[in-house]
């Protein structure tokens, strides 16, 4: 099937419709860095407010 | 999102010895089915070097793809499917107490157009597996670590002395070992 065929009659994306694409460079494969794992530790504090919302902890 | 259902019945299906990577151990491989999107899932369990279990989960039928971490069925049960996967975590801290768990949100990728919909950072399922995991595992077991450039989540067993220093190693492990995002 040639995808392209579909395409003829349509009409062309506008600069608004277009913008609403995710650009194309984030959406090729990454290389990791190391800096890429600098983690977010997650406060006994915070912790504790969200745990509160939900009463069935898998494991506490 | 809350996550208060109960999920499904996991059963194991076997110990794969085989070593994709020269860090992992073994892979434990279990099964669900869920009534709701009437299909089949896997779930595997894969135990790296640093004593942590990296947790994956595929539909059944997309096994052969590439892309089978990274496809969505828009059928919904995203509770009970995500509630059932975490607990191979409570079966697996039987026999490995001292075990940490990883988890990775893959981008969303379309066959048609053959393309990723979304970048790593903040992806949708991190976004959904970080609010999961936060509202259903307390901190008296696990230290919680998020990634948000890569889609990552850590739990950190508590029962490590120097938790920071553990952190790291295995953050030092998965990038030694993982070094593009295709494996992810």
């Amino acid at each position: 099937m040639n995808i392209n065929s579909k395409n003829i009659n349509k009409k062309p994306l506008s600069k608004g419709e277009r913008l609403k694409w995710t650009p194309v460079s984030k959406l090729t494969p990454i290389k990791l860095t190391m800096e890429m794992f600098d983690g977010e530790r997650l406060s006994y504090e915070e912790m504790t407010r969200k745990n509160k919302k939900y009463e069935n902890l898998i494991i506490n | 999102m809350s996550f208060d259902s109960k999920g499904y019945e996991l059963s194991f299906v076997t110990r794969d010895n085989s070593r994709e990577l020269s860090c992992i151990k073994f892979t434990n491989i279990y099964t669900f089915y869920s009534p709701v999107t009437k299909l089949r899932y896997i779930v595997r369990a894969e135990y790296h070097d640093e004593d942590v279990f990296a947790i994956k989960f595929y539909v059944k039928n997309h096994a052969e793809s590439a892309h089978k971490y990274n496809l969505v069925t828009n059928l919904g049960d995203t509770r009970n499917i995500i509630i059932t996967c975490a607990k191979v975590i409570k079966i697996l801290l039987n026999d490995f107490p001292l075990a940490s768990f990883a988890f990775m949100g893959s981008r969303t990728y379309q066959n048609i157009p053959h393309k990723y919909q979304e970048p790593h950072q903040n992806n949708q399922r991190f976004r959904i597996y970080s609010q999961f995991i936060q509202s259903t595992f307390g901190i008296r077991t696990f230290t919680h670590f998020q990634y948000r450039e890569i889609g990552g989540y850590l739990l950190i067993n508590n029962k490590n002395e120097a938790i920071q220093e553990k952190e790291r190693s295995i953050v030092k492990m998965i990038f030694k070992n993982y070094r593009t995002e295709d494996v992810f």
